[in-house]
């Protein structure tokens, strides 16, 4: 399962992802942002570190993938696969969370990498994050919206 | 994704509709959305209507809550969205302008007719889809030093003509002359500074083009004439922002805001509506960093003209004198502008947050240049590749009923991915060409997405605008060559 799929929206994209775990469902938003960027298999041979700290989740996940559009827009950058933990407490103060993240891919080949679209940004428009399902076995599913 | 909007919408006058005030809590003043009864069922296909209720939401706004014609589903506001708060109390929102800072369309016109321009148009669209970069990631051909950056937003179209990328007289027929007031390139991040240093002269993607068009049809011809345009006329429309500079301004405001917020108390139903007080520290510093992207995005227009005259003169063989290509007028249909507008009898100074949505004022107003003051500002309309676009002037009725403000194009009527689906990228070259179109593009899938049948008649939108006396028909354009990005 790819973990994440698209959603209409009238003049932007919808992205719906998810994951057994928040760091899944943050990886797979990821991965399903670059498959709206770019079609072709992407090596996952560079590694970028990714640091970013907000005050509340939905805020930390529209940074980190603004934060890998910016990576993009500058580097050329495409990546495909991601190590991410998120955590909270008093290590993060100010913010109350913390995203530390590998993310491992290349820079974008106009030989091999089809690009599809430019994302402008992930919005708060629409933005959702919950989890469903029963107690401890629930899925985390996040709703974003970019600005195409 | 989201379903039909079942709210009111009430009669309020000619294409006219009014979502009153006590329809949500929290609105502070009614909605507004200008249109056709017939428009009024696309309109409530999604959730726009929703987004005006939500922006009469927002601390200090004056008058209604506005969308013109071209409503349709964004993020935040809606697209085609007019907002205008009291400096004094209100606040300004950075998604009350979007993430193209000061995306916008100018108009060149030629003094050639359609039939010097036909035989050529095929290697005319290919000459000008190798000089004027376009495209996904598309870096230009200039690399601008930190230092230079620093002044093309704080000097915008102007910079490019002092660099001799222009002429001077294109600065008196632009929107602010090409350079908007008040920027500070301090208070734009480095991050932005570093997108923007190798995109400065580049289309973009998307909804983002560059045509060649012929004038169709001359609806107010003393009007027209002044304008410099008439029928059977070519001249060319150029749609473009403030590339990833813009992008990365609103998103770093965006963030800031959300913490404004927070301290200010502000209850917002839509987290994308973050604002801050007009005269607070993050509301003067984003005035500042939103004027200098929509600097950059005029010079990056002025940069795109330069290369179209030197296309046309290479490929037809004729000095620019000849060919003409004057600026007609450059417009701003993503931008906040303190101005001054009368309410209540009342002279105000307000934040007009247009988003999707273009200035149009009417006669004699001071910054209509002077060629046009008689009759008023040029209001630019884009419609979709393969129908046509239109120029409209502004009105007296559009400066007391919507703060000078009209339509900026035809609207999507279709998701990106559904017209994507319908529509196969060779076909589409292919009946665009039997249409007498060329269409080049550096990506299949923009083609696709940005399909005519994917947007509205724009032929509609601007019928309503009329019929709501925002802003006149002036004239009709066709396309014959089409860049994409």
């Amino acid at each position: 399962m790819r973990g994440y799929r698209f959603l209409d929206h009238t003049a932007d994209v919808g992205l719906e992802a998810s994951g057994e775990t928040l760091e899944e469902a943050f990886g797979n938003a990821a991965s399903g942002l670059f498959a709206l960027i770019a079609e072709g298999p992407v090596a996952p041979v560079d590694e970028v570190r990714v640091e970013v700290a907000a005050g509340d989740l939905e805020e930390l996940l529209v940074r980190w993938l603004n934060e890998l559009l910016y990576l993009h827009d500058t580097e050329r950058r495409l990546f495909s696969r991601f190590s991410l933990h998120i955590f909270s407490g008093e290590r993060t103060a100010p913010a109350s969370l913390k995203l530390e993240a590998r993310a491992f891919g290349e820079k974008a080949d106009p030989g091999r990498h089809g690009r599809l679209r430019e994302v402008k940004a992930a919005t708060y428009h629409g933005l959702r994050l919950d989890r469903r399902g029963p107690g401890a076995s629930g899925r985390y599913l996040i709703r974003v919206i970019f600005d195409v | 994704m989201a379903g039909e909007w079942g709210g009111p919408l009430e009669p309020a006058g000619p294409g006219k509709w009014r979502i009153p005030r006590g329809y949500k809590a929290g609105m502070r003043t009614d909605g507004v959305i200008y249109a056709d009864e017939k428009m009024l069922k696309d309109i409530r296909r999604d959730q726009a209507p929703e987004q005006v209720a939500n922006v009469a939401t927002l601390p200090g706004i004056v008058g209604p809550a506005m969308a013109m014609p071209d409503i349709h589903w964004g993020y935040g506001f809606p697209i085609g969205g007019v907002a205008a708060t009291d400096t004094a109390d209100g606040v300004v929102s950075p998604g009350g302008v979007g993430y193209d800072i000061n995306c916008g369309v100018r108009v060149l016109r030629t003094n050639l007719v359609e039939a010097e321009v036909r035989l050529k148009i095929s290697d005319l669209v290919h000459e000008l889809f190798r000089e004027v970069p376009s495209g996904v990631g598309s870096s230009g051909k200039l690399t601008v030093s930190p230092d230079e950056l620093e002044r093309v937003l704080a000097e915008g179209a102007g910079w490019a003509v002092r660099r001799g990328l222009g002429r001077p007289e294109d600065l008196e027929h632009a929107e602010e002359r090409g350079a908007m007031a008040g920027a500070k390139p301090g208070t734009v991040s480095r991050k932005a500074l570093k997108r923007g240093h190798d995109q400065l002269g580049t289309l973009g993607s998307g909804n983002h083009f560059l045509e060649v068009q012929v004038v169709e049809r001359v609806y107010d011809p003393p009007v027209a004439g002044l304008f410099g345009l008439q029928e059977g006329q070519v001249v060319v429309e150029i749609h473009s922002g403030s590339r990833g500079l813009g992008h990365q301004v609103c998103t770093d405001y965006l963030e800031v805001m959300l913490q404004t917020v927070r301290e200010y108390g502000i209850n917002l139903p839509d987290r994308q509506l973050a604002c801050a007080p007009v005269g607070s520290p993050a509301g003067r510093d984003y005035l500042a960093a939103m004027a200098a992207a929509a600097n950059y995005a005029w010079a990056n227009r002025q940069c795109l003209s330069h290369w179209v005259r030197q296309a046309f003169s290479k490929v037809l063989g004729l000095p620019e004198e000849r060919l003409g290509l004057e600026l007609v007028y450059d417009v701003a249909h993503n931008i906040a502008k303190i101005e001054r507008h009368r309410v209540g009898g009342q002279e105000m100074e307000l934040c007009v947050h247009r988003k999707g949505a273009t200035r149009a004022l009417g006669p004699g107003h001071p910054a209509v240049p002077a060629a046009y003051r008689a009759v008023g500002q040029p209001v630019l309309v884009p419609g979709d590749m393969g129908r046509y676009s239109f120029i409209l002037v502004g009105t007296a009725e559009a400066e007391a009923e919507t703060f000078g403000s009209a339509c900026h194009g035809a609207g999507r009527a279709m998701s990106r991915s559904a017209s994507s689906r319908q529509v196969r990228a060779d076909d589409l070259q292919r009946e665009l060409e039997e249409r007498g179109v060329v269409a080049v593009a550096a990506s299949r899938s923009t083609l696709a997405e940005e399909a005519p049948s994917a947007y509205k008649d724009v032929n509609d939108v601007v019928a309503a605008t009329e019929t709501a006396g925002l802003a006149r028909r002036v004239a009709r354009l066709k396309p014959i060559g089409v860049i994409k990005g």
